[in-house]
């Protein structure tokens, strides 16, 4: 089983940069990179090889169909194109390769950029924001689609700002800033180390003290009357353990984002 | 791989490749055409003239000898736009407009190197440079068959001028893959590629007519284009034959080292 990971920073922040360093689009100044096992700068080709890639900004040769730029790809990389594992994608993301790529909407060049970012290689794939120009609809076949490349055993290494997707999508995430990794941790434990908040509501007759006193580390963010607001880091069982003690009228509780990590960074 | 981006890049350029032989062996057939009536009036033609056009045009070779005549229209301002427009626009477009339309992103990002990249756009350039030189050699060549008028030089010097006509092109090619090699934008490649050759031309032409331009001549590789000679059935000096061939030689090597090295924000 593969991994989806995610690479996530503002713009600027330095993501597209270090994509271009790792297929030797830029050269660098200093430092050193791996990918799969081999130095993207000294053995370039057989690097590029074994993976897959999707630009931020897609623009594809206008003159050929999608069918004749999928088979220069395939030609390039001295590969046939695996016919049946095209016709699915095609299918699952509703493509048309059939007219010429001039003729085809942002969003449909989009998809026909995805197949071939995804087609031809098994082991890694590199998307930078992918899901630009994408319709609701489409992200979540190209999500599956994702899904489905990973439990083949292969990697993605996403970029991306829209941190709902990189959440719902990615086992890993590397969070960038000013050109420097600042985090690299697992998607769940990068939310777990984040305050939930809850929002209670008790009946009357229970006060501040009854909650503070059993949950030391629950911090209550405002009481007022029979409403509350706490925020707790961790494991909740002590706090449900106490809920199920008191007489609870409403409770809601918002599950750690993301979105907090990140702008810890960057707040 | 080079061959996979020769054939797709063949693929897109064969229409306007087969356009500009067609359009090339046209107008030079038709030049040829008129050579005979030309040759009989060349005297009085000369005498119209003013002298500096006279020194300009006579400077090496009467244009009233066929190898002269052939020699002229070779660097005719029309022939030379169309053989330039492959020479100055596909390599413009190969890399600076390749980046600009935002499709080497693609291509490079597959088990290519950027050496073999170049490969496969110099041998587009070669291929379809040789083919429009062929059709302007071989449209002359047979009008004045038909016109039963015997060059010296004979299929040697037919095919020697060609190769010349080639060498020269070539040129202005591997000049322009240069620019085109540390660009951006095809602008940025072939304006500078277009001024750079008409100042070669210019002081080619101009060296015989302006002193002060005759330093500059060694310079322009118009200076070493002689295709009068081998169609003569002379030989051209080495150091001409040098000159020709090391132009496109070092301004293709120069291109390879340029992209090689250079940060493709792509």
């Amino acid at each position: 089983m593969g991994s989806i990971f995610g690479f996530l920073g503002p713009n600027g922040a330095g993501k597209s940069t270090t994509i271009r360093l790792l297929l030797d689009f830029l050269r660098p100044q200093s430092g050193a990179a791996s990918v799969l096992g081999l130095d993207p700068w000294r053995d370039g080709p057989a690097v590029r090889q074994r993976i897959g890639y999707l630009p931020g900004e897609v623009h594809l040769p206008e003159n050929l169909t999608g069918m004749e730029f999928l088979r220069y790809a395939a030609r390039l990389r001295g590969v046939a194109l695996p016919e049946e594992r095209l016709r699915a994608m095609v299918e699952a993301l509703d493509a048309n390769p059939v007219p010429r790529l001039k003729t085809l909407s942002k969003g449909n060049k989009q998809k026909i950029a995805i197949i071939h970012a995804l087609l031809l290689t098994r082991e890694l794939v590199i998307l930078d924001e992918p899901t630009e120009g994408l319709d609701p609809l489409v992200q979540q076949a190209f999500h599956r689609l994702l899904a489905q490349y990973r439990d083949e055993g292969g990697t993605i290494f996403m970029s991306s700002h829209v941190l709902s997707e990189v959440e719902r999508l990615c086992d890993h995430v590397a969070i960038i800033r000013d050109g420097r990794i600042v985090e690299v941790a697992r998607t769940e434990s990068l939310k777990a180390n984040k305050a939930r908040r809850v929002s209670l509501v008790l009946d009357a007759g229970v006060d501040r003290e009854t909650v503070s006193s059993a949950l030391p580390d629950v911090r209550i963010v405002a009481w007022e009357g029979t409403s509350s607001i706490l925020e707790i880091t961790g494991d909740i069982r002590p706090l449900l353990g106490l809920l199920a003690r008191l007489p609870v009228r409403d409770v809601a509780i918002e599950p750690a984002s993301l979105e907090d990590s990140f702008l810890e960074y960057y707040a | 791989m080079t061959a996979a981006v020769f054939l797709r890049a063949l693929k897109d350029r064969w229409p306007t490749m087969l356009a500009l032989a067609v359009g090339l062996a046209l107008f030079l057939g038709m030049m040829a055409w008129w050579y005979p009536e030309y040759r009989a009036q060349a005297e009085i033609s000369m005498k119209l003239l003013p002298s500096f056009i006279k020194k300009m045009m006579g400077a090496r070779v009467s244009m009233a000898r066929p190898e002269g005549y052939v020699s002229w229209i070779l660097i005719h301002p029309l022939c030379l736009a169309m053989l330039a427009t492959w020479a100055i626009g596909v390599p413009s477009a190969a890399i600076a407009g390749a980046i600009e339309r935002g499709t080497l992103a693609f291509t490079l990002s597959g088990p290519i190197t950027r050496a073999r990249f170049i490969l496969a756009q110099v041998g587009l350039l070669v291929l379809g440079q040789a083919v429009t030189v062929a059709a302007c050699v071989g449209a002359v060549a047979a009008m004045f068959a038909w016109h039963a008028v015997v060059l010296p030089g004979g299929l040697a010097g037919w095919l020697l001028a060609s190769l010349q006509a080639l060498l020269l092109m070539l040129g202005i090619g591997g000049v322009t893959l240069l620019l085109s090699a540390a660009a951006s934008e095809s602008a940025n490649a072939f304006r500078p590629a277009i001024a750079l050759m008409m100042m070669a031309l210019f002081v080619s032409l101009f060296g015989d007519v302006f002193r002060a331009l005759e330093p500059l001549k060694p310079l322009s590789p118009f200076s070493w284009f002689r295709p009068y000679e081998p169609l003569a059935g002379k030989e051209t000096a080495w150091t001409a034959w040098a000159c020709l061939a090391g132009l496109p030689l070092v301004t293709m090597l120069g291109a390879w080292q340029v992209f090689a090295r250079r940060n493709l924000s792509i």
